[in-house]
Order: structure tokens, then C-alpha cells, then sequence
């Protein structure tokens, strides 16, 4: 329409109106994009990460979904598990020899990214993300999920192998070891055996007696570093796997070299 | 029997009732003269009964009005939501019995159909219950006397429109003999309006919009005034009626009706382009060009004032298709079995839903732009546009005499 411009009334008028005649023919005498939300609902893709759900069953509470979680929104929680909860839990036996309660994690949502490192590093599977997106609340409490709001009960539960996704596993420096199995007890895969070690320490009594070591079975440990955690004299640390045949990730198709 | 006609007699029937209500509250106190026995006596006048008719006419033109105002608003959101492939204001029944159903426990006994469409319309209620029931903001170094009256010069000078086009030559509240160009002179008043909320509001944004407005009337007024002359050439008059009934009359090949838009089809271009311009819709809404100042003049304004600005630009709009339809398309004009209210009301949905279309299509005129257009464009259209009618209607009849002349050969 300026004197400079090069369009002509095709440009600025009939085509545009052509473009708006054929979407509105299309979606009235079709059907529109959009669905009324609260009445009809359209399904999430399959890889859609909502809310999120912890399968109790396999969860082993090791902590690693709140130590990957980047806002530090997902913390482990002590519960008390009923006796059927400690009957059906995996590695259940395990769980009533641990000196304190079983932890399960408990997510503040007010926070949450919904990234899915919590489902992703998750070594048992039991960290899920459901396609349930309808989390809004009137207040910031009502956001904070406690522990037992996220139980979910599968009929058929899948039993994965037990997968080290931290890429770290604990290494033992000898020397200040005292030989006190505490990592022993609070391991949650139960892959530290307490065993004969090189060191020998003289006691008050004359008598000399061998300090045991824990030896790892690096084929189901997780990484998940509780046992440097609790150790009391510092002698555990974490280690890159540097030899991909102890981590456990190993299959046969896979090619090692000696 | 027209609509003044009805509403006179009705009129009547009131006055039959009203004089003796006033004629007992004067009897009341008898000491004091009262105000009462002063409106008796003038009810019984035939200039009373006449401003009780008139009473009755702008009040029904002004129902019919507001109503066919939430129809053109819904009518431009849904096809709005169409065209951008969205649903637009939706609610049915059936939703609400399922709102019933989980707030009670239990399913209300109702069926209804099995979609969810239906009375999306009571949106436009709700949106106006929620305008009305929000607070007038005045901003703290608003001009306040200015700031009030620019709403009241706007929206009255629209609402007046509403009295003043006929629906068909029975049912007008209004059909004066110089009725179009009172039609004209109301559209004028609007941007003074929209000035002075702007210049009020103490709002850059909002001073801009009511500048471009003035800008926009300089482009636009001209052109618009001199497409319609040719139309009052061709019919002789001022008068709404007159116009239509000229059309009517006129026949093309086969008695096909041949109404204003086509010998004037320049006129008709001309004139749609500037009445678009003057009730600022898309792509002449520089007032309030909200990519570009915040909401234009409207910017400041809030609750019951800001809605009816709204509504005063709908009506706006509604009383300029229906000026085209009256001056290019024939006004009532149409076959019969359908009545000629009807036929009205649907040429004027048409523009109205070509407008729409031009809304979501085209992108915003730029200032300079439409001071090019309207001065170099569609000024020199008009005049062709005029003397095309000026030698149909003077010189072509003189020609067609000398030619059927059969006595001389």
C-alpha cells in the first residue's frame, strides 16, 4: 500500500483471506485442535514424566534418587513398614537386620523439575513417573508429598537386575580400617561380605587377632555410597569404574578386553 | 403499522393508567402545589403522548440492540476460535449436570445431548457480570473530570447509533429524512471521545491511541463521505427509506434486483475500506493496536467503563455494516416469505462475518500507510466513483431519450 512496497493486493488481502477461509472451513465443518480439558482428556505420549510414584516393593531405599536430584527437592524419609510390607519387600529379609528405620523417598513438588534423574539413576526401578499431571493446590503445603502418598502396589513387578547407573563403586583403603561391619549393615543391596584381612592389631590382652575387611561384590553394587557414609573411620571412597567387567554392566554380547 | 405507531398506542394505554397514579399523589397534600398534577396535565398533551411513544421506541430499539450485541460478540469468538483452530466459549448443559453430579454424589435426573456444545454464549453474560462487578480505577495524576467524560462522550455518541438505522421501513425508532447524515454526524463524535480518554488517562501508551485516532479520522472522513454522495445522487435523499426503496425498484437483466453495489462498485470498495477505518476494526484499529501501545486509549481504564467501551465498539461496528447495508445491499430488500427485518439482519451478519475474516487475515495498517491510502487512493476513487454516477444519472437518461425516440424514423 506505500509507495515502496512491493506487495500487491494478492499478497496483503486475497491470499491471507483464502488461508483463513480454508482453516475455518476445516475446523467447523471438522473437528477443532482442542479438547474441552476437564470434560474430555487427551492421553499423554508414553514418555510424558508427571507425578511421581515409588514402587515399595522393590524400593531398597538407597538414597540415590536424592542424591541425583538436581533441586534437592526428593529427600529419604525413616517409615515404619508393616509386617506385609516387610514380608513382600525385596531384599525384605535384609531390611530387619538395619540398625535404623527403612527409608523411603518423599518429594516436595513446589520444587520439582520433572527431569526424571530420580527414575533414571533409580537401580531397582522402583522410582516411577506416572502420566498424572494434575497437581495443582491451593497452598505450598499441600504440594510436599510425604513418603507414603507415594506408594503404588504392582501385581506383576518387574525384576530388573540390579544396575550400577552411578558409574562409582566404594574402595577400600587398608590401613585405617577397624573392622567394624558397619557398612556391612547398612549396604542395601547386601553385596559387603566381612572377611580375613592383611592387617593384624595386638589387643590389650596380649593376644593378637586379625582386623576383617569388607570385600565388595561390585556385580550388584549399586554405587549408591552409603557404606562411605557411615563410615566411622573414613577408610571407604568412591572410585570411577575403571574396569567395566566388575560393575555389573557387563552382558555377554558385549565385547571385553582382557 | 409501523413501530412509532405501535408504540404510540401503547403509549396511550399507559397515559390511562399514569394520569390518575399523579393526579392521586397530588391530591395527597393539598396545602402544597405539586409537581405531580404538572405531569398529569402534560401526559394528556399530544406532546406527551408522543415523548411516551418515543420513550417506548428507543427503549425497544435500544433491547434490540444490546441483545444483537451479545450475538455479534459471540459471533466474532467463535469464528475467531474456528479460524485459529480452538473452540471458542463452550458450556452445555450436560456440563453443568456433570459439575452437578460431583459436587452432589449423585446424577441430577436431566439428559441432554451427548456433546458439550450448546450455550457457550452465557460466557459473554458472565464476562459481563465480572466487568460490572470490578472496581473504577481512576490513575493518581488522571485528569478525573476529563477522564470521565471521555467515556460518556464514546459510548453515548455509539449508543445513539443504535436509534438511529432502521431494521425496515416499519420498524425503526427513528427514520428521519436527513437520517443518514445524522448517521454520519454521530460516527464523527466517537474520536473525540477517544482523544479525550487518552489525553486524560496520563498514559503515553493511551495518548498515542487517541492521537492516531485524529490522525486516522483525517485519512478516512473524506473518501467516506464523498463514496456514499453517489448513492444520494442516485436516490435523491438523505432518508434510509428512500435509499432502499430506490433499490427495490431498480432491475437489472431478467428483473434480476440491481442494487447499489453494482454501478457503483467502486463507491461500494471505497466505502467498505473507510467504514472499516471508522469503527476501527482490524486493519484500522490504530487506536488500540495492543502489539504495539499496551491497549491503546483503553489502557487506563477498568470495570463497567471498559466494557462498555467494548460494547460501544461492537455496536459501532454492527451500526457500520448496517450503513452499508442500507446504502449498497439493498437495505430490507429480499423475497418475500422471509420478513424484511430478517433479510436486513442477514446481509448485516455477512459484512460482519467478512469482517471477521479480515480481521485474522490481514496484518495492521502502519500511520503513514493509511494517510497514503486514504489521500492518494481512495479520494480519487470516490470522485471516479462520483462522476460515474453523475453521468448515469444526468447524462445517460438524456442519450437513452434520443435513441428510443420512434417517430423519426
Amino acid at each position: 500500500m506505500s509507495e515502496k512496497s512491493e506487495l500487491g493486493i494478492m499478497d496483503i488481502f486475497v491470499n491471507p483471506m483464502k488461508v483463513t477461509m480454508k482453516q475455518f472451513f476445516k475446523s467447523t465443518f471438522g473437528k477443532p485442535t482442542t479438547v474441552m480439558y476437564p470434560l474430555e482428556r487427551r492421553d499423554p505420549p508414553p514418555t510424558y514424566r508427571g507425578m511421581n510414584a515409588v514402587i515399595w516393593d522393590l524400593c531398597i531405599g538407597c538414597g540415590i534418587c536424592a542424591e541425583v536430584c538436581p533441586n534437592r527437592c526428593l529427600k529419604m524419609k525413616p517409615v515404619e513398614l508393616s509386617d506385609d510390607e516387610q514380608d513382600r519387600a525385596w531384599y525384605g529379609s535384609h531390611l530387619a537386620k538395619r540398625k535404623h528405620k527403612p527409608e523411603r523417598p518423599a518429594i516436595n513438588f513446589g520444587h520439582c523439575m520433572f527431569c526424571g534423574f530420580c527414575e533414571d539413576y533409580c537401580p531397582t526401578g522402583a522410582m516411577t513417573m506416572t502420566d498424572f499431571y494434575e497437581l495443582a493446590d491451593t497452598n505450598r503445603e499441600g504440594l510436599i508429598y510425604p513418603a507414603r502418598s507415594m506408594k503404588v502396589d504392582l501385581e506383576d513387578l518387574p525384576q530388573l537386575p540390579l544396575t550400577n547407573y552411578m558409574m562409582e563403586s566404594p574402595v577400600l583403603d587398608v590401613d585405617p580400617c577397624i573392622g567394624c561391619s558397619k557398612c556391612v549393615d547398612n549396604c542395601p543391596t547386601n553385596c559387603i561380605i566381612m572377611d580375613v584381612g592383611p592387617q593384624d592389631k595386638t589387643l590389650k590382652s596380649g593376644k593378637v587377632r586379625n582386623v576383617e575387611n569388607p570385600y565388595f561384590d561390585y556385580t550388584i553394587c549399586i554405587g549408591c555410597s552409603t557404606c562411605v557414609k557411615v563410615c566411622p573411620a573414613d577408610c571407604l571412597h568412591m572410585e570411577p569404574i575403571s574396569n567395566s567387567s566388575s560393575s555389573g554392566l557387563t552382558t555377554e554380547e558385549s565385547p571385553t578386553e582382557a | 403499522m409501523t413501530l412509532f405507531d405501535a408504540c404510540r398506542i401503547m403509549a396511550e394505554w399507559t397515559v390511562k393508567v399514569l394520569i390518575p397514579v399523579f393526579e392521586f399523589q397530588e391530591g395527597l397534600f393539598p396545602p402544597f402545589s405539586n409537581p405531580a398534577g404538572w405531569v398529569a396535565d402534560w401526559l394528556a398533551t399530544e406532546g406527551g403522548l408522543d415523548t411516551m411513544a418515543w420513550f417506548y421506541a428507543v427503549n425497544i430499539a435500544f433491547m434490540i440492540g444490546m441483545t444483537n450485541l451479545i450475538l455479534v460478540i459471540h459471533l466474532e469468538r467463535k469464528v475467531a476460535a474456528r479460524i485459529q483452530d480452538r473452540r471458542g466459549p463452550m458450556l452445555s448443559f450436560r456440563s453443568l449436570r456433570e459439575l452437578g453430579e460431583d459436587l452432589s454424589g449423585q446424577a441430577p435426573s436431566w439428559k441432554f445431548k451427548k456433546n458439550y456444545s450448546g450455550i457457550g454464549i452465557l460466557q459473554n453474560l458472565a464476562d459481563g457480570i465480572k466487568a460490572i462487578t470490578k472496581e473504577l480505577i481512576v490513575p493518581a495524576k488522571a485528569d478525573k473530570f476529563l477522564f470521565t467524560m471521555g467515556p460518556i462522550i464514546f459510548i453515548s455518541s455509539s449508543v445513539f447509533l443504535l436509534a438511529l438505522f432502521p431494521l425496515s421501513d416499519r420498524f425503526a425508532a427513528s427514520s428521519a429524512p436527513a437520517g443518514l447524515m445524522v448517521i454520519m454526524a454521530a460516527f464523527s463524535i466517537a474520536p473525540i471521545g477517544v482523544l479525550t480518554s487518552g489525553w486524560a488517562s496520563n498514559n503515553k501508551y493511551s495518548m498515542i491511541g487517541g492521537m492516531r485516532s485524529a490522525a486516522q479520522l483525517m485519512s478516512y472522513e473524506i473518501p467516506l463521505l464523498l463514496s456514499m454522495a453517489g448513492v444520494f445522487l442516485l436516490a435523491g435523499s438523505f432518508d434510509p427509506v428512500v435509499i432502499v426503496e430506490q433499490q427495490q425498484a431498480s432491475t437489472w437483466f431478467f428483473g434480476l434486483p440491481m442494487w447499489n453495489f453494482i454501478p457503483q462498485f467502486i463507491g461500494f470498495a471505497v466505502f467498505m475500506i473507510c467504514i472499516l477505518a471508522e469503527v476501527e476494526r482490524v486493519p484500522f484499529d490504530l487506536p488500540e493496536a495492543e502489539a504495539e501501545l499496551v491497549e491503546g486509549w483503553t489502557t487506563e481504564y477498568s470495570g463497567i467503563r471498559y466494557m462498555l467501551f467494548l460494547a460501544a465498539e461492537y455496536i459501532r461496528g454492527f451500526a457500520g455494516a448496517a450503513v452499508a447495508t442500507i446504502l449498497f445491499l439493498g437495505g430490507w430488500a429480499g423475497p418475500w416469505p422471509v420478513p424484511p427485518e430478517i433479510w436486513f439482519l442477514l446481509k448485516v451478519y455477512l459484512i460482519l462475518l467478512f469482517w471477521i475474516f479480515i480481521r485474522w487475515s490481514v496484518p495492521r495498517i502502519r500511520t503513514d500507510q493509511i494517510l497514503v491510502l486514504g489521500w492518494k487512493k481512495l479520494l480519487p476513487l470516490s470522485l471516479i466513483n462520483l462522476l460515474i454516477v453523475i453521468f448515469m444519472v444526468e447524462i445517460y437518461p438524456y442519450f437513452t431519450e434520443i435513441v428510443n425516440l420512434p417517430e423519426v424514423f
